[in-house]
């Protein structure tokens, strides 16, 4: 009676399905970024601008917004990462440093985002 | 009465398993998206039960994990993941002709497509578009795994001489 258990041809099909999306995307993706070299830090919140700074820099940055939310922004040795920040999941810190063209550090809580931001030669 | 019950602990079970998820961080590269073990005791609840079910308890596990161990932001997120999850495990069991395995894949890819679409929409960035594919693995991995688990889970229980459970 459970038959519904057993795997068929378009379970096979479907997972077929995913898997070449993901390739797709991911080709997408490399593409997109292929070539490029980290030239800038990206500081977005609810999708403002709120600093673009060079990668080169050795800068520590604190951002505070109205509403609640510090982030401490660390940039050293081409490399950036959120240092510090009181949102109460702590997810923006635990991702770590970022070094690579379109990686990003995102803060649900206080809207944010931290990416990097290539550029050809 | 009994169902009733029964229903309680596959809340109590699926809470369980958030809260093991919640421990073991298991995609490091991509935080606050989960690959959504708990989608395990829905597709048994959807299975043994029935859709009406299924919705209830995944209703009950998420506000009430939201109100234990997360915050009123992160409901916004597990609401989008569980019932964009549930409802695409809805159309493939009804329509698509999937078994247990490809109906829990369409759950396990759509709740993470969910909470991807609510984190851009809450971040109004389009850069998260960068996690899709890990995503789209992750979702596809920890589908055809919790379709194999409940499978199994589904032929242990005691079935026909189940009164309130499937009535084929
Ligand atoms: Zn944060």
């Amino acid at each position: 009676m459970f038959e519904y258990a057993r795997i068929n041809s378009r379970d096979l099909s479907l997972i077929a399905a995913v898997l070449l999306i993901f390739g797709i995307s991911a080709f997408c993706i490399f593409l997109l970024f292929a070539g490029q070299k980290s030239r800038w830090v990206i500081v977005e919140q609810n999708g403002d601008l709120l600093a673009r700074i060079s990668l080169q820099e050795e800068r520590t940055v604190s951002y505070t917004c109205e509403e609640g939310g510090r982030h401490v922004i660390e940039i050293q040795d081409g490399r950036v990462r959120v240092r510090e920040a009181d949102c109460p999941d702590q997810i923006c810190v635990r991702q770590g440093w970022l070094e690579k063209p379109g990686q990003l550090a995102v803060c649900l809580p206080h809207r944010m985002v931290v990416r990097i931001e290539g550029g050809f030669s | 009465m009994k169902k009733t019950a029964v229903l309680g602990m596959l809340v109590c079970a699926a809470m369980m398993l958030s809260y093991v998820e919640s421990l073991v961080e298991l995609t490091p590269s991509i935080p606050g998206i989960k690959i959504g073990l708990a989608n395990l005791v829905i597709v048994i609840c959807l299975y043994r039960y029935g859709e009406r079910e299924a919705f209830l308890v995944n209703l009950a596990r998420v506000v009430l994990g939201a109100f234990l161990f997360g915050s009123l932001f992160s409901l916004l997120y597990s609401l989008a993941g569980a019932f964009f999850s549930l409802a695409a495990m809805v159309a493939g069991k009804r329509r698509l002709g999937f078994s247990l395995v490809g109906v829990s894949v369409c759950g396990g890819v759509c709740h993470n497509l969910g909470q991807l679409f609510m984190a851009m929409a809450v971040l109004q960035s389009v850069w998260v578009i960068f996690y899709l594919p890990w995503l789209l693995l992750a979702g596809c991995a920890a589908g055809i795994l919790i379709g194999i688990c409940a499978g199994r889970v589904c032929r242990r229980l005691p079935g026909s001489d189940d009164t309130q459970g499937t009535e084929k």
